[in-house]
């Protein structure tokens, strides 16, 4: 405890006043009466009832001198000292661990985030030797604590921590330097005065007060960079466009594009293109490369910081499909991670799609148009449509759709959806009793009831869909789900069991466009577009990541299996929709052997955020973190429990003067 | 100043008002108080066979043609009586409370008064020191009364008062011939017991009348006092007294006091002597009327 104003304590002498001030008690005042005999009778009264009255007069006494020191207390403001300062020195390192900090010096060969650590350790090196107090925090996306509030006992294990720190544990990601910042309040709030080093690699306009940033990159490191890279379907054919930058130089760099399996299907197969271009690259303005078919007389006119390249020019085949491309730098740069780029996606999976019907409509026709159109960047989808009298089959394709007439057996090597059916194909799971006409009822024709929590069955309003005729269902498989029913009668089935023995992917649909307004509604389409995803739904959403983006995983397997080549072994995946975090950049392969046992292999990339690439970023600020800096703050001022104490004693005081009636 | 309740008024007030003394005593001849013995009254008080030697003009005729023997007929007997009124002329009595004293000789007057007007004797001894003077002798008649009164007024009340040695020392104390009324605060360190016993064993009917002013009965001073009695005689004096007066010792005094008057009135009761205990602020009239007629002193 301090007293914040010593000087009150001259109030003490109130206490000698008040001592004072009892010893030369006033006169007795004279009274002439006549009752003294009634007076000395009534001292026998006195002493017989009130034994203790000496202990009170000294209570009184104690109560007063109490009550004066509890004043001369509020005078001198008295407080507990919350937070005592050490005279050593107390610092917070952060050393940012992003994706920069890999950037190379060619001068001394060194990356940045080695000479942060360098930096760092002598700076904690010199602050343990003189006995001061050392926190460590490795700023990555999410700020960890090395070591919190590390003193000279542990100066060995501090710099251990730091000597073990290597490229390895810089992350590929950014780092959130100001999240460090704010975790690094929690010493603050221990030790104001304690300063906080950054040890990073970007100059900023305005540094906080009490944040120190040491800026370990260093003159002529610069970087030349694939920012973004994307392949572009155009009028039947592909285009790429790449954008570059230069960093810390403006230099013309060579840039490589790499076509594989020009239109062929897999690796192996196919041409390979090369292209190449120059790009002028001024210091920190993205430079975007356009490689696309030129037609004949086209004159393109590239925009400000762009260029065309004609991929016509070197090669007469155009490219419809390939099964990845690869761009690269060529330069000698000091960041490489971000010279190479692939590009995935370019070859689409076929899709054979059977449609046999004995009375074909135009409303499933243009659903499966719809759908081609739609999902033709992801799949190549190849219809069949068997007409009335010709044979259906009955395997070799993925989808089977079905309508009136039905096949004698249910496929099983691929999706079967059952629409009006007239007859029971075997292993289908249900029994067709034949057709049922429905009546109107109040002049409309009645609507069907559906389950709206299905995935098939999303934004598909049932009360819309009326129906005049329906194929009864007597029984079906437990394994069948209901999504729309008419009087308890299945409308609308979904089985999915393939992880059953023997299970089966099939929608049935016990009612024909002929006998219903399906046809003319929109529900139509959603309800043929949310089948399409519930059975062939996409692997990840895209072809290109960024490091740290979680990809979520869908699968038409059971067992889903990721490789890369920063992992050690594959991941597998058992259990969808899954969550996939890609921590570093580089090709991911996605395999899986389908529910029907066909091998289905995927690629995607994931980048380096382009903000990492700019290695001679200058940023506007940091974040601030928050200290005590008034001294009040760092006392707890107790002159409220003092004055609290004070009433008390005046109130005892007031009470002990009552009791006595002096 | 001079205060005084005795006025023309006062004494008219009283006009209808008589002692109330006890039958049993002796008195002498002449008088208005009946007593128990039988006399030459003209009030029936009873009958009684005849005997020999009997006055044969007070045989009752009617009773002898009724019943054929020889019945006396008694009378009530009226006596004249003494009535002394001691006076406790000490300091405290009015030295420094006008008031008081006033109201002392207003009671002494009135029961003076009262006495006169019954045909009764009277007598006003002021006790001073340890002798009880009586400076009007027996007063007979309102005429003597008036001028008694007149040397009331010009008591001293000062010094103190062994109220035992003035009583016993009293030479014309009769016995069984009226009242004897102290007037006094009983705030003396003399034993007034035996003053009143005196009476007793004289056989007279006593009275005690205690005069108290607000302030003795309810003290309103406070703090540290230097309490020094009317009747002391310098500041050394051992009835002087240093004192805190707190509200407990203001409840102690209290209850000092109310005990105090209790043990005069249980000794009272003891020895069939009457106590008044009265305040100056409450009205003579209404001490007259109200106390001393619940007490059956008046009638």
């Amino acid at each position: 405890m301090t007293l914040i104003h010593k000087l009150g304590l001259v109030g003490l002498i109130g206490i000698v006043i008040l001592i004072v001030i009892y010893l030369i008690k006033p006169n007795y005042q004279q009274k002439t009466v006549s009752s003294t005999y009634i007076w000395k009778l009534s001292l026998k009264y006195k002493k017989k009832r009130l034994p203790t009255s000496k202990i009170r007069n000294i209570l009184l006494f104690l109560c007063q001198a109490l009550a004066l020191t509890c004043l001369v207390a509020v005078l001198v403001k008295p407080a507990i000292v919350l937070k005592q300062f050490n005279d050593e020195e107390e610092i917070v390192v952060i050393i940012d661990a992003s994706a920069s900090m890999r950037t190379k010096s060619e001068e001394t060969d060194t990356i940045r985030f080695d000479r942060a650590l360098t930096a760092a350790k002598d700076r904690v090196q010199d602050v343990l030797n003189k006995g001061g107090v050392v926190s460590l925090i490795l700023a990555k996306s999410t700020p960890e604590y090395l070591y919190k509030r590390a003193t000279g006992e542990v100066a060995s294990g501090v710099i251990e921590s730091l000597d073990d720190l290597s490229a390895e544990d810089c992350g590929y990601s950014g780092a959130d330097l100001d999240e460090a910042l704010a975790a690094s309040e929690e010493i603050l709030a221990q030790n104001p005065s304690a300063g906080v080093y950054v040890y990073t690699d970007a100059d900023y306009d305005y540094i906080p007060a009490g944040v120190n940033v040491c800026n370990v990159a260093e003159e002529g490191e610069w970087n030349a960079a694939i920012l973004s890279a994307e392949a572009a379907w155009d009028e039947g054919y592909y285009s790429f466009i790449v954008k570059v930058a230069c960093y810390g130089k403006t230099d013309r760099i060579n840039v490589v594009m790499d076509v594989y399996g020009v239109n062929g299907f897999g690796f192996s197969s196919g041409s390979t293109l090369t292209f190449s271009t120059e790009a002028d690259c001024d210091d920190g303005v993205t430079e975007t490369l356009i490689f696309k078919y030129r037609k004949d007389g086209e004159t393109d006119v590239a925009a400000e910081n762009q260029q065309i390249i004609d991929l016509g020019k070197n090669s007469g085949e155009k490219i419809s499909s390939y099964s990845s491309v690869h761009i690269s730098l060529v330069v000698e740069d000091s960041y490489d991670a971000d010279d190479n780029f692939d590009i995935y996606g370019g070859q689409k999976q076929i899709l054979r799609v059977q449609y046999a019907s004995s009375e074909p409509n135009p409303f499933v026709n243009a659903a499966l148009e719809n759908l081609k159109a739609d999902y033709a960047d992801r799949w190549d989808i190849r219809i069949t449509e068997v007409k009335k009298g010709e044979p259906s089959a009955t395997q070799g394709y993925d989808l089977y759709i079905f309508e009136h007439a039905m096949p004698a057996t249910m496929p099983t090597d691929g999706v079967v959806y059952l629409f009006d059916p007239e007859t029971a194909p075997h292993g289908c799971g249900f029994r067709v009793d034949g057709a049922m006409s429905v009546s109107k009822t109040a002049g409309k024709w009645p609507s069907l009831y559906g389950d709206k929590e299905h995935r098939i069955v999303q934004h598909v309003e049932a009360d819309n869909i009326t129906i005049s005729r329906y194929q009864a269902v007597s029984s079906y498989d437990a394994n069948y789900t209901v999504l729309m029913s008419w009087n308890k009668n299945p409308m609308l089935m979904v089985r999915d069991d393939m992880l059953n023995e023997g299970g089966m992917q099939t929608l049935v649909m016990n009612f024909s466009f002929m006998y219903s307004n399906l046809g003319v509604l929109p529900e139509v389409y959603f309800l043929m577009q949310n089948a399409f995803e519930y059975f062939f739904p996409a692997t990840v959403e895209k072809n290109v990541f960024e490091v740290n983006e979680k990809a979520a995983l869908t699968a038409r397997s059971n067992k889903l299996t990721v490789s890369s080549g920063g992992w050690d072994a594959p991941v597998e995946f058992t259990s969808f929709p899954s969550v996939l975090t890609l921590s570093a950049p580089g090709t991911y392969t996605l395999t899986q052997i389908n529910y029907y046992g066909k091998q289905v292999t995927e690629n995607i990339y994931v980048k380096l955020p382009a903000a990492e690439s700019n290695v001679t970023e200058v940023r506007a600020t940091l974040y601030q973190p928050e200290r005590e800096t008034e001294e009040e703050n760092y006392l707890k001022d107790i002159v409220v429990y003092i004055a609290a104490a004070l009433v008390f004693f005046i109130f005892a005081e007031w009470a002990l003067q009552q009791r006595d009636g002096i | 100043m001079q205060i005084s309740y005795l006025n023309d008024a006062f004494f008219s007030r009283l006009e209808t008002m008589a002692l109330n003394l006890r039958t049993n005593l002796s008195g002498y001849y002449g008088g208005k108080h009946l007593v128990k013995t039988y006399g030459q009254t003209v009030e029936f008080s009873d009958f009684r066979e005849y005997m020999p030697g009997d006055d044969i003009r007070r045989i009752d005729w009617n009773l002898f043609s009724r019943f054929e023997k020889y019945f006396l007929k008694l009378f009530t007997d009226e006596r004249q009586m003494q009535v002394q009124i001691f006076i406790d002329a000490s300091a405290s009595m009015g030295k420094d409370n006008p008031k008081k004293a006033a109201y002392v000789l207003a009671t002494a007057a009135a029961l003076g008064f009262l006495a006169v007007q019954n045909m009764d004797k009277v007598s006003f001894h002021v006790m001073k020191g340890e002798k009880a003077e009586n400076q009007n002798g027996t007063i007979v008649g309102k005429n003597a009364f008036f001028r008694a009164v007149g040397t009331l007024e010009n008591i001293d009340f000062s010094g103190d008062t062994d109220m035992e040695k003035c009583v016993t020392g009293f030479s014309g104390t009769g016995t069984n011939n009226g009242l004897s009324v102290i007037i006094s605060d009983f705030f003396t360190e003399s034993n007034w017991k035996k003053a009143v016993d005196y009476f007793c064993y004289k056989k007279r009917q006593v009275l005690l009348i205690q005069v108290l002013t607000p302030e003795e009965i309810n003290p309103a001073y406070d703090g540290r006092v230097n309490l020094i009695d009317s009747e002391s005689i310098d500041a050394a004096d051992d009835k002087n007294m240093k004192i805190k007066i707190t509200r407990s010792m203001q409840k102690a005094y209290e209850e000092a006091l109310r005990d105090f008057k209790e043990d005069i009135r249980t000794f009272c009761l003891k020895r069939n002597a009457d106590f008044v205990s009265v305040n100056t602020e409450t009205p003579v009239e209404r001490m007259l009327f109200g106390e001393l007629l619940k007490a059956g002193i008046m009638e």
